[in-house]
């Protein structure tokens, strides 16, 4: 039973939202207040937004656990929100961490980017907790608005402006596509609250005898894909990927880092949160498919799915930067996620949810460990990676363990993530259509096989090619200690994995239709 | 409820009676005394020959977004001042009258969206964006 | 969370991970107290829980301690737990103070070894993974302590690496222990199959008849029969049973205390104590129980007789370990597993002693190994030959040491067993008459043994005579401490028909701890008990004078004249009966030659040419189509983004294919079902075009037609099925065949 509060009550299940705002604000005076040369304006800067995501998290944990309908049934919270808003900003703190100690922020700039990307986390907590078709619309332009600015952020650098460029005609493009596909949805059903959508779908869905008007569906149908473009311009899944390789090689790492995991996982929250109330029948999540029966819903999330992650992993094969290396693997690793959705089960919401969480650390690592390579070459391609092993060993070593968890080898995280993925997927193997399920799973696993390929050869150029110079790689050590912490974590919940599968299965909750 | 458009009828009739009317009182009663200067297509000042794909300073945008910007927030407050009687009641109004004490949800409301501009104002003209040099 | 038991095994891995990380920074006294103590503090730990908590570990079914739950996957959920219950507990005690006496040995042993902290970094690991083995509840935490020991017991063979001969000694014991590993994942699974659980407790609960454990699974057998002979594969495995024993003499290239440590007193029992674990499960099939004891038997007469001919000192050591292993399974095999454990027990001791002695003689004549160079050490090496002595008396089951108390368990108890019942009654004497017989093939070749290296005249050269002395005290004290346990630890097990000598009354100390873990004691008659305790002291000193009588003082003339009269046999015998060779010309070469073909038809001509070949066309022609769409125009992209969107629209409307097409044809009418669940929804309409022309014959919502052909041949019958609401349409085809 859905709880509507009303504006100023909503007040106490919105204030991590609050306190980013209000540290947004906060970043953008110190940034212009705090003088350009100060030593310490980089530590002031920084201190400031750690501050502001741990107001935003110490909030996030006295959040009353009650789910509620905050105004007027706009915005949601229930556990499910919570824990995509940990994650976010755990991303969050993790980046400006990293960029903190990179070179690609001088001084005078790396204000505007922390407020900016703390802009982007407030993006995204309305994007997992939006029950309204507005909403939705407006935190999806909230997370993307940002993301073009900082995409463009590195001065008089003729990439990152044509990266930025692209990504605004894309974004634009997928967003007014999405718009195009709610207008459908609202001229369909009449309301843009999502709760309110379901029962009225339920109704059209109907058969003829009962009032339900078929010829409709057609329309709901396209909608629904239209919607489903948005969201898969958010997660760079194909065919509406074409911006990612172009983006990441262009926007300063620390960002690309943040951005291939953050916006990804709020595309799923918004994903699961939309086709669950949305499609939901009989308001449970089981019954994900089931409200628009006719639409082959998981045929159309698994071709999704299947054709990311081929095409994904197929042009990563031959690339040789490793930032574009890296943005092909996220858009493979979208498809391996979506998986669970085409399971459209509550074990697929669920691995989507672990999936995301562990990709969230090995990623993040991956890209800490071609930032701290850059730093040391000048240049970010697999050659530079070459004799790390013998330069770095700590480096190299916590590189190979994020690379071997991203092909999802036991027995580090990232296998327990395509773990629980291919057990959602498998288990509808006897039911209706499971000759699809399994015909997915085993592209799943030849495409786990084929990125090994360009996984290994990265680990291969660490530890067996020779030195090309007598060149130092010296980390910071602030990065030093993020690796070693990130690969032991991979480690730790590679064997010990239950305290996430009982983490998620606590989040499970959330708010359906009313 | 046709009754609903009575209102809306009225509005475009009225829109259209005074734009013919003023169209006609020029076309009809005014004094025409034609000159090449007035003969060009506008007459603010500035030749419009040349390049229609000219450079202008881009100093012109973020001024021109600002502008825009402030605008529309400032209309918002007009709706905000339609409302503030109600907003700053407690409890309902009666009458136009509260009898309840007094509510600073409204003033609250308002000061909050003024300090957010505030921090953008700031922002910007510490950025520069006002000055012109 | 936090789990006492659980520090049993973590202390030594922690150990071992520290010695690992940092140990060649620390000098070797530094090395060798991290790892002592870690060995040491899990002894007090294991002793304190053992013997604190008795009336709970021997009674109650044991301490239990669930760690966490490591991994929950649908309605299987694996837990960390760990159980310390009278016979798990027992081999804590033995691993953990064995492998502490051996920790403090390896200080002299290996004192002038490089890789000191490598060395005592595997120890460690070795320490751990056993006591994982040991404790752990659920046979995934057995496994993975099985693995643990093996992968150590691998390192520790290979330990001085840069010689061939060495580093292919452990590939051999990894290799032949792979096999075993089979087998246990096997049983493994079909347990799990039966029961739904790898909980032990849970499966040994579920070992009733008339259980799914009874339940036929093959060849007339039951899953019991199927999981146990599968388990016993692993054992056998793990244990140096036949046909996986070859690893064992082998692996003697290790270091002599790891040998003591892994390959005589734990590792190799581990098969015996997964027998003894898994009991209720082997109680339900006698049949797979009588193929453990026969086995083991046989394993005990055929390594004994290898024994007879082996010139190497830690090679007649290794040959016994087999042999006396076959003991064990022999004795657990007949139901006797109190009986099997307490031989466990005693040949931890005397066996670990043996072997450290022989490490103390070959420290001694400068790392030979050598008998037939050997000879009368026992006047140089007093300490060590006074420990020998005992430990050889025990073995050979000399009354009052504890050899004779373990090894008349065992016989009384194969002699005595009912376990078979009345079709397989004869495979209990025949498994006591084989174990005499081995018995006294034992106490010849270790008297053999104990007579060439130490009696007579010293036939070493002169420059290792001169070297001769004792060892150090660190290499003295675990002997003498060791030969106390060889002389003392079988007064645990002593049989009631010696205790009522001494006026008391029911069965040992041991037996009665071990009563609820594995089982009440067999039931031997007196008479049978007093039979064969008369017999095997009698063969024990018959083979001891045959011993003297070969080899008192040296070789004497009759030795000489064996081989002079039987050339052929004694060449047969010392070469291992050539089972080595058997194995490489029927095993190894048919899987040579197949690997070889094997790699040149997959992997020079399927992976290399056509596999590779035909991946790199692929990627080629995706990385060209890749680029070309990605070539860096926005108007691409979009152009990308519409055509997927069409696509996907596509994808979503058209109807699905039928599931199946049934057809059903009698003389010349035909009838076509198609199987599909949206037929019911009326959505579809569907045309069907029996005779190919082109032109629908039948039409309508029913996904159901019927047709009469004209005369027999094949046609081709085309359906259409077309979605009413928005116009999408799939054709299918069907080949039917009209016969005449």
């Amino acid at each position: 039973m859905t709880i509507t509060q009303f504006n100023i009550a909503s007040a106490s299940w919105f204030r991590p939202e609050l306190a980013l705002t209000a540290g947004i604000l906060l970043l953008f005076l110190l940034d212009v207040l705090v003088r350009k040369q100060s030593r310490y304006r980089v530590a002031v800067l920084t201190v400031a937004a750690l501050a502001c995501v741990g107001v935003a998290a110490a909030l996030l944990a006295f959040q009353p656990v009650e789910s509620r309908a905050m105004f007027n049934g706009m915005i949601a919270s229930d556990p499910f929100a919570t824990f995509w808003k940990w994650l976010f900003l755990g991303a969050a703190a993790l980046t400006v961490l990293i960029a903190a100690r990179s070179d690609e922020f001088p001084s005078p700039r790396i204000g505007v980017f922390y407020a900016l990307l703390l802009s982007v986390v407030l993006g995204m907590f309305l994007m997992a907790t939006s029950l309204d078709l507005l909403m939705l619309y407006l935190a999806i332009e909230m997370v993307s608005l940002p993301s073009y600015a900082i995409a463009g952020y590195k001065p008089g650098d003729r990439r990152a402006a044509e990266a930025s460029l692209k990504y605004v005609i894309y974004g634009g493009v997928a967003s007014g596509i999405m718009l195009f596909g709610l207008s459908y949805i609202y001229g369909l059903v009449g309301s843009t609250n999502l709760t309110a959508l379901g029962v009225r779908l339920e109704s059209l869905a109907a058969p003829a005898s009962a009032g339900g008007q078929l010829g409709l569906r057609v329309a709901l149908m396209v909608a629904v894909i239209f919607v489903l473009c948005g969201i898969g311009y958010k997660i760079a899944a194909v065919p509406w990927h074409m911006w990612c390789p172009d983006v990441y090689e262009g926007a300063p790492t620390p960002f690309v880092a943040f951005l291939s995991v953050g916006p990804k996982a709020a595309g799923f929250a918004l994903a699961v949160r939309v086709f669950y109330s949305f499609l939901a029948s009989g308001g449970g999540p089981e019954g994900f498919a089931r409200g628009l029966a006719d639409v082959p819903w998981p045929a159309v999330v698994g071709v999704l799915s299947a054709v990311t992650m081929t095409l994904g992993n197929l042009s990563a094969l031959h690339q040789n930067n490793l930032k574009r290396l890296l943005a092909y693997s996220s858009i493979s690793h979208a498809g391996y996620a979506l998986m669970g959705l085409a399971a459209a089960s509550q074990l697929g919401v669920q691995s989507v949810m672990i999936y995301m969480l562990v990709y969230l650390v090995m990623n993040l690592g991956a890209f800490l460990a071609v930032i701290a390579i850059a730093q040391a070459t000048g240049s970010e391609t697999i050659a530079d990676c070459n004799g790390l092993s013998r330069r770095h060993p700590l480096l190299a070593v916590t590189f190979a363990v994020f690379l071997f968890s991203l092909t999802g080898l036991p027995p580090l995280a990232g296998f327990v993530g395509k773990w629980y993925l291919f057990v959602a997927v498998l288990s509808h193997y006897a039911g209706d259509g499971g000759a699809w399920y399994v015909t997915l799973a085993v592209i799943a696993a030849l495409n786990t096989a084929i990125s090994l390929y360009y996984y290994v050869r990265i680990i291969r150029a660490m530890f067996i090619e020779a030195p090309a110079g007598e060149l130092v790689v010296r980390p910071r050590v602030s990065y030093q200690i993020m690796l070693g912490t990130f690969s032991a974590a991979l480690l730790l919940f590679g064997v010990w994995w239950n305290p996430l599968i009982e983490w998620t299965q606590a989040s499970l909750t959330f708010l359906t239709r009313g | 409820m046709p009754s609903d458009y009575i209102a809306v009828t009225l509005v475009i009739l009225v829109g259209t009676v005074v734009a013919l009317q003023f169209w006609a009182l020029a076309k009809f009663v005014g004094e025409r005394r034609p000159s090449a200067a007035k003969d060009i297509a506008y007459e603010a000042g500035s030749d419009p020959v040349g390049d229609p794909r000219g450079r202008f300073p881009v100093r012109f945008y973020p001024l021109a977004i600002l502008f825009v910007v402030f605008d529309i927030e400032a209309a918002f407050l007009y709706p905000w001042a339609v409302d503030f009687r109600e907003l700053s009641c407690a409890g309902p109004l009666r009458a136009g009258i509260c009898a309840t004490g007094i509510s600073l949800l409204g003033f609250g409301a308002a000061l909050a969206f003024l300090v957010v501009l505030l921090v953008a104002l700031v922002y910007a003209w510490r950025k520069g964006v006002i000055g012109w040099e | 969370m936090f789990s006492r038991l659980l520090l049993i095994p973590l202390l030594p891995l922690l150990g071992a991970a520290y010695l690992m990380l940092a140990g060649q920074r620390h000098t070797r006294s530094v090395v060798q107290t991290i790892a002592i103590l870690a060995v040491f503090a899990s002894c007090v730990i294991s002793l304190d829980a053992f013997f604190v908590g008795l009336p709970a570990v021997v009674h109650e079914g044991g301490i239990s301690e669930l760690v966490y739950t490591w991994f929950a996957a649908g309605s299987v959920e694996v837990d960390l737990a760990l159980r310390m219950d009278s016979l798990s507990g027992l081999m804590c005690l033995v691993v953990t103070s064995i492998g502490t006496l051996i920790h403090f040995y390896s200080i002299g042993y290996m004192a002038h070894d490089e890789d000191y902290a490598r060395f005592f970094a595997y120890m460690n690991l070795f320490c751990g993974a056993m006591l994982l083995l040991v404790l752990g509840d659920t046979l995934p935490v057995l496994f993975i302590g099985w693995e643990g020991v093996g992968l150590s017991s691998y390192l520790l063979i290979g330990f001085w690496y840069k010689e061939h001969a060495n580093a292919s000694a452990g590939r051999k014991a990894f290799i032949t222990n792979r096999i075993g590993d089979f087998g246990f994942l096997i049983g493994m699974f079909l347990l799990f199959r039966a029961t739904g659980s790898l909980d032990i407790p849970v499966i040994l609960g579920a070992a009733q008849d008339g259980s799914a454990l009874s339940a036929p699974l093959w060849l007339g057998q039951s899953v019991a029969f199927w999981a146990g002979v599968f388990l016993f594969l692993g054992a056998a495995g793990k244990s140096a049973q036949i046909p996986l024993y070859v690893w064992l003499p082998d692996a003697m290239a290790g270091p002599t205390p790891v040998s003591a440590l892994i390959h005589a007193a734990t590792m190799v029992t581990a098969g015996v104590y997964l027998v003894a674990r898994m009991s209720a499960v082997y109680l339900l099939a006698p049949a797979a129980l009588a193929i453990v004891a026969l086995v083991g038997a046989l394993t005990a007469l055929f390594a004994a007789l290898i024994g007879f001919a082996q010139n190497d000192f830690k090679r007649v050591l290794a040959y016994s370990t087999v042999s006396q292993l076959g003991f064990m399974f022999a004795g657990v095999g007949t139901a006797n597993f109190a009986g099997g454990i307490f031989h466990l027990f005693t040949h931890a001791f005397f066996k670990a002693g043996l072997f450290l002695c022989a490490g103390s003689v070959m420290h001694a004549m400068s790392g030979l190994g050598d008998i037939t160079k050997m000879g009368g050490l026992g006047k140089r090496l007093p300490w060590t030959t006074r420990v020998f002595q005992i430990c050889w008396l025990s073995i050979c089951g000399v009354p009052i040491f504890s050899g004779f108390f373990s090894k008349d368990a065992l016989l009384g108890g194969a002699f005595g067993t009912e376990a078979y019942g009345h079709g397989l009654a004869w495979v209990g004497p025949l498994v006591g008459v084989i174990l005499l017989v081995a018995a006294l093939g034992t106490a010849f070749y270790m008297s053999r043994l104990y007579f060439l290296v130490f009696s007579g005249p010293c036939r070493a050269d002169e420059q290792t005579q001169h070297h001769i002395h004792e060892s150090p005290v660190s290499m003295v004290f675990p002997l003498v401490v060791l030969a106390a346990g060889a002389l003392f630890a079988g007064f645990a097990g002593v049989p009631p028909a010696l205790r009522e000598l001494f006026g008391k009354h029911g069965e040992s100390t041991l037996a009665v701890w071990l009563e609820p873990a594995v089982g009440a004691p067999l039931a031997v008659a007196h008479r049978t008990e007093w039979i064969v305790m008369g017999i095997s002291t009698a063969l024990a000193l018959v083979g001891i004078g045959f011993g003297y009588f070969f080899y008192g003082g040296g070789y004497r003339a009759p030795a000489h004249a064996f081989a002079r009269k039987l050339p052929r046999l004694v060449a047969l015998v010392r070469d291992k009966f050539r089972v080595d060779e058997i194995y490489d010309a029927i095993l190894v070469r048919p899987l040579q030659a197949l690997c070889r073909i094997t790699f040149l038809v997959v992997d020079r001509v399927l992976v290399d040419k056509i596999l590779v070949g035909i991946w790199a066309f692929v990627a080629d022609v995706g990385g060209r189509a890749c680029r070309f769409i990605q070539a860096g125009d926005v108007q691409r992209y979009l152009a990308v983004f519409a055509i997927g969107l069409a696509a996907l629209v596509w994808v979503a409307a058209r109807p699905a294919a039928p599931k199946e097409i049934q057809v059903v044809v009698t003389g010349r009418h035909a009838k076509v079902t198609l199987v599909d669940d949206e037929a019911r929804s009326g959505n579809l309409q569907y045309r069907f075009d029996f005779d190919g022309d082109g032109v629908p014959d039948r039409e309508g919502k029913t996904a159901s037609a019927s047709w009469i052909y004209g005369g027999p041949a094949r046609y081709t019958v085309a359906i259409t099925i077309e979605d009413a609401r928005w116009h999408t349409r799939r054709v299918v085809e069907r080949d039917v065949e009209v016969r005449p």
